[in-house]
């Protein structure tokens, strides 16, 4: 009597599976995407506070606010760093290129090398010429892996 | 022989310089990495892990690891057979590469320590 069901279960069964890897599809490009903007949004701060910190040499009166945007810059980076890596864990490790690690390792060179954290600091806008290069570079590289 | 920096030196290590502060890149060099090394004989290496910093400015690796060349005490071939740098966080991966690229980049004997000639 209910013969027909045997019929129509097959197509409902593959509806189900292919809803199920469909839904799983664009909830992974969503949540890839969203940690993506959050890594450009981090990489944007970070050159903000880059800019701030770079274009002043240092000086007595301004060494609270330079030992903040110090903390703040070098916390930036471990944090951009665990993003991508988060993102290469688990969404999309094959996509990450060598290049796009080392702009991470230029990033952190960058921002926190040379005269970063010292007395003897001085306003360098090479630097910070190469800070935004790099990152431009790096954000590029991101919004790459949501297309 | 292992350093741990966060519990033998500073969980938070600051700046390149002595003036910078005492947890400086120079200092650490000078008063826990090379005496460790110099008391080392390859195969036995130091082994630095930096598990449990709050993170690392480049000036400070620089400053410590790159120091090493710079000033002359090991070229980076030998440094590699007698230091070994290691880190559980995966994050901290990023530190473990830019020591080696210090020390590679570093030029042997281009500078002259303060402190180990004091």
């Amino acid at each position: 009597m209910l013969g027909w069901i045997w019929h129509l279960l097959p197509a409902v069964v593959a509806i189900g599976i292919g809803g199920f890897w469909l839904n799983r599809f664009f909830v992974r490009k969503a949540n890839l995407a969203s940690l993506v903007d959050r890594s450009c949004n981090s990489i944007e701060g970070l050159v903000k506070k880059c800019a701030e910190y770079w274009t002043s040499n240092y000086s007595v009166e301004e060494a609270t606010k330079s030992a903040l945007l110090e903390a703040e810059i070098k916390a930036t980076v471990l944090h951009i760093n665990t993003l991508v890596n988060l993102i290469a864990k688990k969404y999309a490790r094959s996509k990450i290129t060598e290049e796009t690690c080392k702009l991470i390792l230029d990033l952190q060179n960058h921002c926190t090398g040379g005269l970063f954290e010292t007395q003897r600091r001085k306003s360098d806008r090479i630097r910070m010429v190469r800070i935004i290069s790099v990152a431009n570079k790096l954000t590029e590289d991101l919004h790459m892996l949501k297309l | 022989m292992d350093i741990l920096i966060a519990k033998e030196f500073s969980d938070v290590p600051w700046g390149r310089y002595p003036e910078d502060g005492d947890f400086c890149g120079e200092i650490f060099r000078e008063k826990h990495l090379l005496p460790a090394l110099k008391r080392t004989n390859p195969p036995e290496r130091v082994r630095v892990n930096l598990d449990g910093v709050e993170g690392f400015g480049s000036s400070f690796l620089e400053e410590a690891f790159g120091g090493l060349v710079r000033r002359g005490f090991y070229r980076p071939d030998d440094l590699r057979k007698r230091l070994e740098v290691v880190a559980s966080k995966d994050e901290f991966g990023m530190y473990v590469e830019l020591i080696w690229r210090y020390v590679d980049e570093a030029k042997f004997g281009s500078e002259v320590s303060n402190l180990s000639t004091a």
